[in-house]
């Protein structure tokens, strides 16, 4: 069709951002992927040569490895606290009317607004306060309150879409209520569950900001070894450690992905 | 091949051979959408001033049709012409057409005056005179007193008035509905299509106008245009189209009828399952249409042709009765007004009148 | 009636008034509630608290003084860091929008086979760790890096240009980070435009760019305001990009505030940086939220037809 010129350069300019956008957005991930098989000695792209030594020597790493059994065993964690919490405060959101609900609301999803930094710092104070601070357990609280948001708001999303007329024939088919949750409504909730957990999971295994400022003395968790390692040092075996990340994210993303579909959390 | 009424399909590249007063020109357009062929080879004339209406079943093409027309779809091949002027190639914002979608589309951040005067502000026309032609037109329409309401604060019928006056502001060479009542409720579709028809005959403007519903069709079109699986099957009035259908879909799809399958031989006509009718045709396999006016109860007072009877069903509709009956192996309907008491049951005997003037004879190779 | 009971059922209807007596109720509402108080609340008022702190060390949170707010806002310095800040994410936002829109409006309006690739590569990089995508930037525009590597190549420069440590590697850095957030955000809102009106429109005699002009940016304007909120918030708050990727020479306020806490000790004038950014930033959500209500009960749309 014979366009008007400010319509063909709209087109022009709209086919050279999107791929443009879709590169930049993929980069950062796919570059440290293909230089973490350097064969070489240092951080360079196009990395020299192929090998996975680099690998070895992050398997090999104690520091590494701590940090990442660390990570792994605070986001399993934070995902359970976080999954019964936020399920607790999303099915009295759902289905139950109480004076300042709103307000309820409001307040679980607030961590998300609050500026991460002033998060740290403020929770550093007060856990400092509960001498809890540089310990397991206030690390695990300030990730469970960044993590709730994303749960409470997955999982009323899910309720929301939830058709109640399916527990009102199962209890027509006389099933007690008990009976009705178990084999009704938690099973076709399972893909808001699920989506939740591994939302808080990759939140909580990637999170560094509120990690820094609540860390641990004792062990740290993989994203605060990175960056403490990045700080003074520059070589491949960031490149490796952070694929691992990658891997660990995309894999759990992958779930996600085939058991509800991207759409439904965005 | 279509079958065309006034006004031949030009040859493809061709200007349009038709007479002057050609306001739609469709030239042997064909669109796929992948493996499904939407619109095969399809030609159609728009005369000014009337109202040309196609109707078929959904997936027939028609709204295809209006698409292209309105350049919101490029054909695969043929052309488009509007005033004699060839448009395929033009993006939709350079054709003038106007539209009335079927949920209306009218722009919810805009008031309703915003909204009829957006397309005059496109064209360029200076403040003082469109907020004349806005005022003119919602004159119109009748809808002065709502000009600053916004559309969601407006009722079905409402917005469809907008919907119009919007279109009609710019004063398009053609009008385009596409299926303009389906969101409205039955009272309100009959008086609007009794306004609506009072309104394009003022304003005298080409219409094409798109729907599944007959009933419609019949009572608003000049032409319609009974289209299926991508091709017109007949192009003419709707009273040659219900009287004198060309093909079976075409009276199956319009009314109701009986249909009879079998052969023509001279002087008679003999059905697959044996009844014999006396026929004039061309020798040859034939399909016999009849609409269930033409079918009486037998008296002494109406002549035709007399058969015997047996009733299978019946279906009240107060006004009317219809009657499904068996003869000589064959079905046939009635419909005809019975006065309380009077109905016919189930496994009555009767005897029936077929008046052969309303008798239609299809060729079996034009299908 | 497992139905009329709410209190045996967890399958009560939503309508129900009893909060008082509902002991169900009780137990799904006070262990969130508890926690997010304790530790939400009760923190971010310890930070209100500590910022009027008279002392400079940390856990010093005795006596009442503004030494610390007038520091702040009276040195120079930290003017210009505050200023800088602010700057940076402004640019962050609007360059994202600029950037983004075009791919949120386009998600809203594929078909959805095509859709699903795209938005994984949008919605990956939320979900990676922070630290690794600024690490795989720090790789990209090293001096051994990709951009680098690709210049020499060509014969663009000589040498290795120093691409990192300067305030548009940070910008683009935070650009990048944010982008998914507006990217998403216009989406969603794009999607629920009917299709429809942009026909409508063309119909109109409207080219693409009167379309988007005055049709679809009018109506995705609360989702173009979400975004941009969200993209300012998050990179006016950014510590590990401007660290990592700025070095010394680009100081924001997040970074200031981790320099405050871990090097330098003095937690309350870190608390007073994070309050004054906490108040910017709720600031400006109440106002961009305020601006939104505001237009939706506006004759300001009339007035194109008189």
């Amino acid at each position: 069709m014979r366009d008007d010129a400010v319509d063909v350069a709209l087109k022009i300019a709209g086919s050279i951002v999107r791929p443009l956008v879709y590169t930049t957005l993929s980069l950062p991930a796919v570059i440290v992927v293909a230089s973490s098989f350097t064969a070489g000695d240092d951080l360079r792209f196009p990395p020299e040569g192929f090998s996975p030594r680099w690998y070895m020597a992050a398997f090999k790493s104690d520091m590494f490895m701590g940090s990442l059994w660390t990570s792994t065993k605070l986001a399993f964690v934070t995902m359970v606290l976080s999954l019964t919490l936020g399920m607790a405060a999303a099915f009295a959101i759902d289905r139950r009317s109480f004076p300042g609900k709103h307000a309820f609301r409001t307040l679980t999803l607030s961590p998300l607004i609050v500026p991460m930094v002033v998060l740290g710092l403020g929770l550093l104070q007060f856990l400092a306060w509960m001498r809890l601070n540089q310990s397991f357990l206030g690390l695990l609280i300030g990730h469970v309150l960044i993590t709730l948001p994303y749960v409470v708001r997955t999982l009323n999303a899910g309720m929301v879409l939830f058709d109640r007329t399916l527990e009102q024939a199962a209890m027509n088919l006389r099933a007690p209520p008990s009976k009705v949750f178990r084999r009704i409504t938690l099973p076709l909730l399972a893909p808001a569950f699920v989506s939740a957990g591994v939302f808080a999971f990759v939140t909580s295994f990637g999170n560094i900001t509120l990690s820094i400022f609540l860390g641990f003395a004792r062990a740290t968790t993989l994203p605060v070894q990175i960056f403490a390692y990045v700080e003074h040092n520059y070589d491949p075996v960031l490149a490796a450690v952070s694929t691992l990340v990658i891997v660990v994210t995309l894999g759990m993303i992958a779930i996600v992905e085939k058991l509800v579909g991207m759409e439904k959390v965005a | 091949m279509s079958i065309a009424q006034a006004g031949s399909a030009p040859a493809p590249g061709a200007l349009p051979a038709s007479p002057a007063d050609t306001v739609v020109s469709l030239c042997d357009v064909r669109k796929t959408f992948g493996d499904f062929v939407a619109l095969e080879k399809l030609s159609l004339d728009m005369r000014k001033g009337e109202l040309l209406c196609l109707l078929g079943p959904s997936g027939c093409g028609k709204t295809t049709t209006l698409r292209i027309i309105a350049g919101f779809l490029e054909a695969d091949s043929g052309h488009v012409f509007i005033n004699g002027q060839d448009v395929t190639a033009l993006p939709p914002y350079k054709r003038d057409t106007g539209m009335v979608f079927q949920s209306y589309a009218l722009f919810p951040h805009m008031t309703v005056a915003a909204n009829v005067a957006f397309g005059l502000e496109n064209l360029g026309i200076p403040r003082a005179e469109r907020n004349r032609q806005v005022d003119d037109v919602l004159t119109l329409v009748e809808l002065n007193d709502l000009t600053h309401r916004y559309p969601r604060e407006l009722s079905g019928g409402q917005q469809q008035r907008v919907a119009l006056a919007r279109a009609l502001a710019l004063r398009p060479a053609v009008l385009l509905l596409d299926e303009p009542f389906s969101n409205l409720d039955a009272q309100l579709r009959t008086r609007l299509r009794e306004e609506l028809r009072r309104l394009i005959d003022r304003v005298n403007i080409t219409t094409l106008f798109v729907t599944h519903d007959q009933e419609e069709a019949l009572m608003l079109s000049d032409r319609i245009a009974v289209m299926n699986r991508g091709r017109i099957e007949q192009i003419s009035t709707p009273e040659n189209i219900y009287e004198r259908p060309a093909t079976r879909f075409v009276a199956e799809f319009i009314g109701r009828c009986s249909i009879l399958e079998g052969r023509a031989n001279g002087g008679h006509f003999v059905s697959k399952a044996g009844l014999r009718l006396p026929i004039d045709a061309a020798p040859g396999d034939v399909t016999l249409i009849i609409r269930p006016e033409y079918i009486d109860v037998a008296s002494p007072a109406v002549t035709g042709i007399v058969a015997d009877a047996r009733v299978i069903a019946t279906s009240y509709f107060g006004a009317l009765t219809r009657i499904q009956l068996s003869v000589e192996g064959e079905s046939l309907m009635m419909e005809k007004h019975f006065s309380a008491g009077r109905k016919p049951k189930v496994g009555d005997a009767m005897q029936v009148v077929v008046d052969p003037k309303g008798i239609r004879v299809i060729p079996v190779s034009a299908y | 009636m497992p139905v009329a009971d709410a209190t045996r059922s967890p399958v009560g209807a939503g309508g129900r008034a009893a909060a008082r007596s509902d002991p169900a109720l009780l137990l799904l509402l006070l262990p969130p509630l508890l926690f997010l108080l304790a530790f939400l609340v009760v923190p971010m008022a310890g930070l209100l608290r500590a910022s009027f702190s008279e002392g400079s060390r940390p856990y010093d949170v005795a006596g009442f003084s503004l030494q610390h707010y007038a520091r702040l806002l009276l040195d120079g310095y930290y003017l210009g860091v505050i200023g800088e800040t602010l700057l940076l994410g402004l640019a962050s936002a609007i360059i994202s929008l600029v950037v983004g829109f075009p791919v949120g409006y386009s998600l809203a309006r594929l078909a959805p086979a095509k859709r699903r690739l795209r938005l994984v590569i949008v919605i990956l990089p939320l979900t990676l760790s922070l630290v690794v995508v600024v690490f795989g930037w720090l790789v990209v525009l090293g001096r051994n890096g990709m951009l680098n590597s690709i210049m020499m190549s060509f014969n663009l420069v000589e040498r290795p240009q120093r691409l990192l440590f300067n305030r548009a590697a940070v910008l683009v850095v935070l650009i990048q980070q944010f982008l998914p957030f507006m990217i998403l955000s216009v989406m969603s809102v794009v999607t629920q435009i009917d299709p429809a009106l942009e026909q409508a429109s063309a119909n109109l005699r409207a080219n693409r760019f009167t379309t988007f002009r005055r049709v679809i940016i009018p109506l995705a304007m609360p989702g173009i305001l979400a975004g941009l909120t969200l993209v300012f918030i998050l990179s006016a708050s950014a510590f590990i990009t401007p660290r990592m990727v700025g070095g010394a020479r680009v100081q924001m306020l997040g970074s200031l505030i981790y320099e405050q806490v871990t090097s330098l000790l003095n937690w309350p004038l870190g608390s007073a940086m994070s309050f004054i950014l906490l108040v910017l930033t709720l600031l400006l959500t109440m106002g961009v939220n305020m601006a939104l209500a505001v237009r939706l009960t506006s004759t300001r749309a009339e007035q194109h037809a008189r």
